[in-house]
């Protein structure tokens, strides 16, 4: 299975980008060369820095430093932990939540399917960020809200997905088979079509994983995310951009340059795996 | 036929718009304090009070979503507290801005995006064709902001080509304010329009591309092409024809889109639209204009979507006859 | 090489020869139309007889040049008053197509442009190579639906594609094919997506269109019943190569490749008294398949160890051949020196 996906040398880049970028952040106490957040380690003389300076005492700035003398580098690896730690949170619980629905609307059928399906279509209608928007505008900011903003986005599109595979998975022979043996339908649901419907499911949930730390960058991007206090990618752009207009660029380059490479990591291993799962479709 | 069809998809629109306006109302009024939605929370408390009685806050909720309706319609949708104007006035105010920016990023994805699109389909496996694959998923992955920080390096700082932001010199067209016809003004525009036409142009040179081939395939190109129809007018009149009814959907749809997706552009390149003025207001909590934003926004999306299906409609002709589908 | 001395040029509308279309899969040389010669009288039809896949409608596409990638036309020539249709330049071939030679095809639900009303997709066929006034292309495709049989013609000009029955499309189609008075019309099975009475009348129509206008006919086909009904003479292919060609009364009524007698003995009007009707027993060979003798050795009853050499197409009559080393008699029998 690895060695199949990997006969891509894109999508086994990819997966090693995004492998290491797992581990980063997971380790980023251990192996980042500064807490950036203890306000014990930073001094204001080594605000600003350019990427390769040292200070006074020899300690290595590999990305530079931020205004108040922050190492960007770490800064960067706990932004990662953030950033990554949001985006697979809210799309676990967005998952759960899609797939559970989709499968209640595909199991009850009649009205309360299509009511739940209403509700879908109406929300798939509008673009992902006007609804993370509304959410955050009418419910405020903060780590909390952002997730439940990520998930409120995503529900529908595994409710959709899943309800579709699993009305296909139900008209199957071996579906009729196992109704024939009397087992409940919510068996037959969980048990047997669910297991069924997890190829389109895991292609999805790839995808979204991309946009949940694209919705997450963005809304923190606006100042209407993260608090200050938990500094993801996205903030840490939006933090170095007044002093990008004074020559800093290293302040958002290098965050924005990480989550473009994660972000496209994310993609190509998505665009794979629909290429192996299903491989009579186009790019 | 397009009687009906229009009438159905009006309800549909309207239905949509109040199931919207129920959930801002329960957001604003049940989650915040509603007395704040239409006081500055820093009025003594007499004031509050009597706002209180006035409004009917007292009241049932059911007959304070009534109310909240009464005076939507009536185009009441409070007064801003930073601003000191209504909400709905500033609203419009600042939507020309937003209005020429979105236009501008389509205007750009349109005009490059339907020829790429075209070459890349119709020329078997051309470089166009091979280079948008990479291209497309770097399109979908860089964000905007990103893309207009960069932007705004190269072709404002380093350059020196450029202005890095906001929206320059404007003069009055029949009353609204435009920045497209003073060339200071158009060069303010430039950078954010980019930005913003990035992912419209993914999109519209996939649909394209996408649409050219499977219809070169289809069997009335291959009959067209028989009975010695011109290539250039088999393109144009035969498959371009057909491929761009889904364009045009999309081109419709995506214009919502980007009036959603202006937010984040006119915040980088400090645009002055209703997506600014949108995050300006949540971070001060100027709860009359976000409510305002988000029902005009709404408003214009369920606008956009009905034009949208009058245009397919006219376009295809098979739709008028199936009416709902 | 084929010689229809029979056949003088003056009377000859096209002639294909050695004519070879293959597609490159990859993994696999297609050879789809495998060294095909025919010639076409003018005003006659000829019926081109062969199972899916015998490489029928790949012939009729390459005498127009509109084989797509991957395939291509590898050898032989395809000569129209005396010129090479496959060595011509693209705007040359262009100007021949729907002009002089024509072509329908087979599902008249997909050939019409769905989003072009019927009359401006007419007018455009004969814009594409003549200059005249709207108005007057207008009348002449009016008169063209009129032709076949279609009422108030001026009201479907009007119409677009799926506000008329398949039936309908398809005359629609063969008065585009017939708009500008080619010489030729290419038909691939035109009739076969049609039910029997449609089929039916347009039969009859292309009858009558034929003698009206003088014009040619390849009808492509592999209902036997319709080309017995239809054809003048007839060219059987199996797997990319003509296997017998004769007139129409000749192979129906005697067929001298075991293929053709076979595929006749498959028709339910040709044995009434049979209880269950004969097949012929395997399946067409897979144009990947590689057979070193007779491509029909495998699946033929009367097969003798030299059909594991490559028979030629020949016949003592001109005009009349099978591609056969024992051509059956006219009892359907093989030949003298088998028994």
């Amino acid at each position: 299975m690895l060695k199949e996906f990997t006969r891509s040398i894109y999508a086994g880049v990819s997966l090693a980008v995004l492998s290491s970028a797992i581990v980063f952040a997971l380790l980023a106490p251990w192996i980042a060369p500064q807490d950036p957040y203890d306000l014990a380690q930073l001094f204001i003389l080594d605000s600003r820095l350019p990427p390769m300076s040292r200070n006074s005492d020899g300690f290595l700035f590999l990305l530079g430093t931020d205004d108040q003398g922050r190492d960007v580098f770490s800064a960067i690896l706990y932004g990662l932990r953030i950033s990554l730690g949001v985006a697979f949170l809210s799309t676990a619980i967005a998952f759960l939540l899609g797939t559970a629905i989709g499968l209640i609307s595909a199991y009850l059928g009649g009205r309360v399917d299509a009511f739940l399906m209403r509700i879908v279509d109406m929300q798939l209608s509008f673009p992902a960020v006007l609804i993370a928007l509304m959410l955050v505008a009418l419910v405020g900011t903060g780590i909390d809200k952002v997730i439940i903003a990520i998930i409120a986005v995503q529900w529908a599109r595994y409710a959709r997905t899943v309800r579709g595979s699993a009305l296909v998975e139900r008209e199957r022979e071996y579906i009729e088979a196992v109704e024939c043996l009397a087992f409940s339908r919510s068996r037959i649901m969980f048990v047997h079509i669910l297991p069924n419907c997890m190829a389109p499911l895991s292609i999805l949930a790839t995808v979204e994983i991309a946009s949940a730390i694209s919705i997450e960058a963005t809304l923190s991007f606006l100042g209407v995310g993260l608090p200050i206090t938990q500094p993801s990618l996205g903030l840490l752009i939006a933090n170095g951009y007044p002093f990008m207009l004074s020559g800093n660029y290293w302040l958002s380059i290098y965050p924005g340059l990480v989550l473009i490479a994660l972000m496209v990591a994310v993609n190509i291993i998505g665009d794979r795996m629909r290429e192996l799962i299903n491989p009579r479709s186009e790019k | 036929m397009m009687g009906t069809f229009l009438l159905y998809r009006t309800l549909q629109a309207f239905v949509t718009l109040a199931v919207v306006s129920i959930i801002i109302f329960l957001g604003v009024f049940a989650l915040g304090n509603p007395v704040y939605v239409l006081v500055d929370p820093s009025a003594p408390a007499d004031v509050v009070e009597q706002t209180i009685r006035r409004l009917g806050l007292d009241r049932p909720i059911y007959e304070q979503y009534g109310i909240f309706v009464t005076n939507a319609l009536s185009g009441d949708l409070g007064t801003s507290y930073t601003h000191a104007q209504p909400s709905l006035a500033l609203i419009a105010s600042r939507f020309t801005a937003t209005f020429e920016l979105v236009l501008a990023s389509l205007v750009i994805a349109v005009a490059l995006g339907l020829p790429l699109g075209l070459i890349a389909g119709y020329g078997k496996n051309n470089w166009v064709g091979r280079t948008l694959s990479s291209v497309s998923i770097l399109g979908i992955s860089v964000p905007i902001f990103w893309l207009g920080l960069l932007m705004i390096i190269v072709f404002s700082l380093e350059l020196k080509w450029l202005p890095t932001g906001g929206r320059g010199e404007t003069v009055a067209l029949f009353g609204v304010e435009t920045s497209l016809l003073t060339l200071d003004g158009l060069s303010h525009l430039v950078l954010p329009a980019m930005a913003l036409s990035l992912f419209p142009l993914a999109l519209i040179i996939r649909l394209t591309r996408a649409g050219v081939r499977e219809h070169s395939q289809m069997d009335y190109v291959r009959f067209a092409r028989a009975m010695g129809i011109r290539p250039a007018k088999l393109l144009f009149a035969y498959v371009l024809r057909n491929v761009l009814i889904p364009i045009v959907t999309m081109i419709g749809l995506i214009f919502g889109t980007l009036i959603a997706f202006a937010v984040v552009t006119e915040t980088v390149f400090a645009w002055p639209g209703i997506g600014k003025l949108l995050i300006d207001s949540i971070k001060v909590s100027d709860r009359p204009v976000i409510i305002a934003y988000l029902l005009f926004v709404v408003v214009m999306f369920l606008v956009i979507n009905l034009i949208v299906d009058v245009i397919n409609a006219a376009l295809d002709p098979r739709i008028r006859l199936s009416g709902t589908s | 090489m084929t010689a229809h001395s029979k056949s003088n040029t003056a009377s000859r509308v096209l002639r294909v020869q050695s004519l070879s279309t293959h597609f490159d899969l990859g993994f696999a040389m297609v050879r789809a139309v495998d060294d095909v010669d025919f010639e076409v009288e003018r005003g006659e039809i000829l019926g081109l007889v062969g199972e899916s896949g015998s490489g029928k409608t790949v012939a009729g596409l390459s005498i127009l040049g509109l084989v797509e990638p991957p395939g291509e036309i590898i050898h032989g020539s395809v000569f129209f008053e005396g010129r090479d249709l496959t060595r011509m330049p693209d705007n040359e071939i262009r100007q021949i197509r729907g002009n002089r030679i024509s072509m329908i095809f087979q599902d008249p639900l997909t050939t019409l442009s769905p989003t072009m009303r019927i009359g401006k997709q007419m007018q455009n066929v004969i814009a594409a190579h003549h200059r005249i006034a709207r108005r007057d292309a207008r009348v002449r495709c009016r008169d063209a639906l009129g032709k076949l049989g279609i009422s108030s013609p001026e009201e479907r000009l009007n119409a677009y594609p799926h506000e008329l029955s398949g039936g309908m499309r398809q005359r629609v189609c063969i008065a585009m094919a017939m708009l500008n008075e080619p010489d030729l019309i290419i038909a691939d099975e035109p009739t076969t997506a049609l039910d029997v009475t449609t089929q039916a009348q347009i039969l009859q129509e292309i009858k009558l269109l034929r003698e009206r206008t003088g014009a040619a006919f390849i009808w492509i086909t592999h209902d036997l019943a319709v080309v017995s009904e239809l054809a003048d003479r007839l060219v059987v292919m199996y797997s990319g190569q003509i296997v017998e060609e004769g007139t129409a009364a000749e192979v129906l009524s005697a067929p001298k490749h075991p293929y053709t007698h076979g595929l006749l003995q498959s028709v339910p009007a040709h044995n009434r008294d049979l209880v269950r009707l004969p097949q012929i027993p395997g399946f067409a060979p897979t144009p990947v398949d590689r057979i070193a003798g007779c491509k029909f050795g495998p699946r033929c009853k009367y097969a003798q160890p030299k059909c594991q050499e490559r028979p030629g197409l020949q016949g003592a009559v001109s005009g009349r051949l099978a591609r056969c080393f024992f051509p059956l008699d006219e009892t359907g029998d093989p030949a003298e020196d088998m028994r």
